[in-house]
């Protein structure tokens, strides 16, 4: 503000509340004493003044309060005002600053990108898998899961499964929930006939779904109740809006039009929104209404009434003012009479002590396993959302020691503007706007990365989950531009800092070296980067190696070149007759194409428990005659039971150890032959040859001789020891041939349309054949820890790119400090290597610091990540060995160049140039 | 004393710029200077005069300084800026404009042009 000429100044406060009462009681108090003065000059007494003074104002007390308001008001535009011109010329003097030095700040620029980017990739994974709740799914808070467990005396299960009799129990008598819905689990149907069929992924679903969940279809409408109503509901479908995408072009005149699923005719009553899913984020391409399918689908006939089959997840949506502890306290109560009604039933006949039963509620948010535990991608995800914020540190960490640096270069420019009168607290101020700046700037090119490494993710890393939208979302947007805010802040504050403690003195002084205390700090922002990078590197070792070992593990068989045929003939109503037959004329025909070396057929295939409850891999109670304890009873000890024609073992590549497989001469009329698992042989036979053991499996009185012995195969998961499998040859049982397994020379996915063909040739009318490389289903198996590892790899890739350019700049940096120093060395005789050996011991030293630190916080938090990692220790050695070693030469790496420069030194040059 | 006139909307404001026009004036001076030049026939309350100061503050068309009145005592001076310049003389000429056309119109001979 400009002085007011011929007046005398006093002073100039604006701001505090007090100050402005205050001034604005001076100022009424000068007016009023002046009035007084010219009243008792004109005659008046002083009271009388006084009154007469007070009288002509008006009513000051009012006066008063509305110019105290009317100040504080301007005080506050004013403060305002002078603020946004402060950070406006603060920011172009950032600007200024960083354009001068454009290599540092596209340096500066792109490490924090990379670091923000990677978080807010990682978060938008976590936000759909662990954190948020399926989309379109309105007020995610007010929903709950509902989850049952059973505990035995010696082990508990928990299972997000019921049966409908409990689903009505808790629609019909819980008053804490406002809406209760239930879908059953994915699996398969098949539309049409021949060449013309299609399988789709269908959902039976209670016909207040979308109401319980919050969503609005994209066109027409959702099932009513009375569609819904059992026991036959009306045959209606809801399409998801990808599959009404791909098969009926977005035709939005199709509702009202039939499709053919499984036996019957479908009437199109609506589109869901696009990308609705269940809990499992599985997409979904028609939904049911479970009145209409159920009767064709479950194979429980009275499944109304069955108490005994858990086959439908249940969410409910709270009643506004309801809380959780209510509704859990009401819905166990329901559960616990439901359980008790149904007890014996449950226990299927079994004497021993009843299990208890309880019930707890979880949140809808994030995939889930059955069982309510997060899927193992959500857990390593969850992971690497940490790893991506040591990522992220190790880019503050750089970021700040590059600004140090600058700050030190600048250190007279800002003792001068010090000396000048810019307060420390403008000085400040100015520092953080150009580190926020950065941060924003790094932030928004992060955002790009986060766009693409969203698209990677999800195509490449984590396939089979509807993800909906774009990966920068406006979740995304907010957590970014919170990490943006904290990064700006985190690496401004070192420099900001030591500018407040910048003493004039010294620094004004030409050719004054760096501080000592300065160069403590930058060298333990090193030791930082060292220490996490180590952490990082070990992380992604470790599931590397896991990745590896996983890879490496016998499943039983070779899987690469074989192909997997499955056509489901029962549902579409042929007789085992029928079936049998058209198997034998597919295995020949097939057995004849060009390419193809072997074909099988066989009841069963491992790893399809996955694909629904229903589809349980069938056991059978097996009793070795004269030995009771033979087999264990308990439900993991009954063995694996598979039929399968003579070139089955060769086929799908498993070998046998001893005896022999089954061959043509295997006939219902002959001895009936068994061929067991080594880890049934061991488990049953310990010590002893099992060949020409007797079995009796099941209800039979007849002996099955052991024939042979054949190499385990995980049938569960690769996670899952084998267990116990035993197989018999069709003929021999009563089996459906269910799948065919085709050997291929090279690579099998060239043979699929060839096989289908064939397939559809053998039978015109058979419903669809599903052809696909058994590779296939194993590789979801590998998922969580290709994840694991790619993700792990590439932030520790960048956390050590990040980190060795920070010690390059902080050594390239002392080498230039200490031009001088090396002068007087060389002159003083010291030999290159001499300065080479200093220069790249001090980088050295500090990465083995942090790699001592960092090999501490690995051991410590290996325990918890080691659940997620296969048939590897966290503390591997050989491993922790190898990722010192890779540390130490990226520190040589590093050093050797500013070393080299300091060897350049011409004393004559720096000795002269201070 | 003649009766007060009524002061219109916004006129207290071109007073109080124009009060200042001279040089800056503290408020009590600001009063005593609007009813001597309007040899009383104006008459502010002194409450609006000091709501109309602090407002003229925050358009930024007055400024303010505490110094030292004529017998030595604190007293908050106000000036005009030249934001405040520019407004007085842009007011004051409107409100000629205005007085001169209100004059014109009782200062009328004839009864119309139509008649």
């Amino acid at each position: 503000m400009t002085r007011i000429p011929g007046v005398r100044r006093l002073f100039r406060v604006r701001g505090t509340r007090a100050s402005v009462e205050r001034e604005v009681d001076d100022e009424l108090r000068f007016h009023l004493e002046a009035r007084a003065e010219a009243l008792i000059a004109s005659g008046l007494t002083a009271d009388e003044a006084h009154e007469q003074a007070v009288r002509e104002f008006g009513d000051v007390h009012d006066a008063r309060a509305e110019l105290v308001a009317l100040d504080r008001r301007q005080t506050r535009r004013h403060r305002m005002r002078e603020w946004g011109e402060a950070i406006a010329f603060d920011l172009r003097y950032a600007v200024r600053g960083l354009r001068a030095q454009p290599a540092l700040a596209a340096g500066i620029v792109l490490t924090l990108a990379l670091g923000i980017g990677a978080n807010a990739t990682m978060f938008g994974v976590v936000d759909r898998l662990v954190l948020g709740a399926p989309a379109h799914w309105r007020e995610p808070g007010q929903l709950e899961q509902l989850y049952f467990a059973t505990s035995y005396p010696d082990r508990s299960v928990t299972s997000a499964f019921e049966s409908y009799p409990a689903y009505l129990a808790f629609r019909d008598s819980v008053p804490a929930f406002q809406d209760v819905a239930a879908f059953s689990d994915q699996y398969t149907m098949t539309s049409g006939r021949g060449a013309a069929a299609v399988q789709v992924r269908a959902r039976l679903v209670t016909a207040n779904f979308l109401r319980t969940v919050g969503a609005h279809p994209a066109l027409g409408r959702f099932f009513t109740d009375e569609e819904a109503r059992p026991p036959a509901g009306a045959p209606v479908v809801v399409l998801g809006y990808g599959f009404w995408q791909s098969r009926f072009g977005s035709d939005s005149t199709v509702l009202g039009r039939t499709i053919p699923l499984g036996k019957g005719r479908y009437t199109i009553i609506g589109v869901a929104p696009k990308g609705l899913t269940t809990t499992d984020l599985l997409p979904v391409d028609v939904w049911l209404p479970v009145a209409a399918a159920g009767p064709e689908q479950l194979v429980w006939n009275v499944w109304t009434s069955n108490a005994r089959a858990p086959w439908l997840q249940i969410v409910a949506r709270l009643r506004s003012g309801a809380d959780d502890q209510k509704a859990l306290a009401q819905s166990g109560t329901v559960y616990h009479r439901v359980t008790a009604e149904h007890d014996r039933l449950l226990r299927r006949g079994s004497t021993g002590p009843s299990p208890t039963y309880s019930l707890t509620l979880d949140a809808v948010s994030g995939v889930r396993y059955f069982n309510g535990a997060r899927t193992l991608e959500a857990r390593v995800s969850r992971w690497l959302i940490g790893v991506s914020a040591i990522v992220l540190l190790i880019a503050c960490a750089n970021v700040a020691n590059l600004l140090l640096a600058r700050a030190t270069r600048r250190r007279r420019e800002i003792a001068v503007r010090l000396a000048l009168g810019v307060s420390r607290h403008r000085l400040v101020g100015h520092l953080m706007v150009e580190s926020v700046l950065l941060a924003v700037v790094g932030g928004s090119a992060g955002l790009l990365i986060a766009e693409w490494g969203g698209v990677f993710m999800r195509g490449v890393l984590l396939p089979g989950v509807v993800w909906n939208g774009s990966p920068v979302n406006a979740r995304v947007l907010m957590i970014t531009a919170a990490i943006v805010l904290v990064t700006g802040v985190l690496i401004g504050l070192a420099p900001a800092l030591q500018a407040t403690h910048t003493s004039l003195t010294p620094a004004l002084k030409a050719g004054a070296s760096e501080g000592a205390r300065r160069t403590r700090l930058r060298s333990a922002l090193i030791v930082a980067q060292a220490a996490l990078s180590v952490v990082l590197l070990v992380g992604a070792g470790l599931f590397a190696r896991s990745l590896w070992n996983a890879r490496s593990v016998n499943v039983g068989m070779n899987a690469h070149p074989v192909l997997l045929a499955t056509v489901d003939l029962q549902s579409a109503g042929h007789t085992p007759a029928d079936q049998a037959a058209f198997m034998e004329q597919a295995m020949q025909r097939l057995g004849a194409l060009p390419g193809v070396e072997d074909v099988a057929i066989a009841e069963s295939m491992a790893f399809e428990t996955m694909s629904g409850p229903w589809s349980i891999l069938p056991r059978v109670p097996v009793v070795v005659p004269g030995r009771r304890d033979s087999i264990p009873g308990r439900e993991s000890g009954v063995p694996f039971f598979n039929v399968v024609s003579p070139g089955y073992f060769a086929t799908v590549g498993a070998r046998i150890i001893s005896g022999r497989g089954f061959g043509v001469g295997d006939r219902a009329n002959t001895q009936h032959v068994a061929v067991i698992n080594e880890t049934m042989a061991r488990s049953v036979w310990p010590g002893e040859d099992p060949l020409g053991k007797c079995v009796r499996m099941g209800r039979q009185s007849a002996c099955t001789t052991i024939v042979g012995v054949v190499t385990d195969t995980r049938v569960e998961g690769i996670y899952n020891e084998p267990g116990m499998q035993l197989f018999v040859p069709f003929g021999q049982a009563r089996g459906t041939a269910r799948v065919l397994f085709i050997r291929t020379r090279g690579d099998p996915a060239q043979l699929e349309g060839q096989v289908r063909h064939t397939l559809l040739s053998v039978m015109p009318n058979i419903p669809y054949a599903d052809v696909r490389p058994v590779q296939e289903l194993l590789d979801p198996q590998f998922r969580s820890l290709t994840l694991g590892a790619t993700m792990f790899g590439v932030f520790a890739l960048l956390a050590l790119v990040v980190a060795s350019v920070g010690l390059y700049s902080v050594l390239a940096y002392d080498v230039a400090q200490r031009v001088h120093e090396m002068g007087v060395r060389v002159a003083l005789g010291a030999r290159p290597t001499d300065v080479i050996r200093l220069i790249v011991g001090e980088g050295v030293r500090l990465v083995a610091v942090g790699i001592v630190l960092g090999l501490v916080a690995t051991l410590a938090a290996g325990r918890a990540i080691a659940s997620l990692l296969f048939a590897t220790s966290p503390h591997d050695p050989i491993m922790l060995g190898v990722v010192c070693v890779t540390l130490l030469v990226v520190a040589l790496a590093a050093s050797v160049l500013p070393a080299w420069r300091a060897t350049r030194v011409d004393p004559n040059v720096a000795l002269r140039t201070e | 004393m003649p009766k007060d006139l009524d002061l219109l909307q916004g006129t207290l404001d071109v007073l109080v710029l124009k009060a200042l026009a001279w040089g800056p004036r503290h408020g009590y001076a600001v009063a005593r200077w609007i009813k001597e030049t309007s040899d009383d026939a104006l008459t502010v309350e002194d409450r609006a005069l000091y709501v109309a100061l602090h407002r003229l503050e925050g358009r930024d068309w007055i400024e303010s300084e505490w110094g030292l009145s004529e017998n030595n005592r604190k007293a908050k001076y106000y000036q005009l800026t030249s934001a405040g310049r520019k407004q007085l003389r842009a007011e004051a000429a409107q409100w000629t404009r205005y007085a001169e056309a209100v004059f014109k119109v009782l200062g009328a001979t004839r009864a119309g042009a139509s008649a």
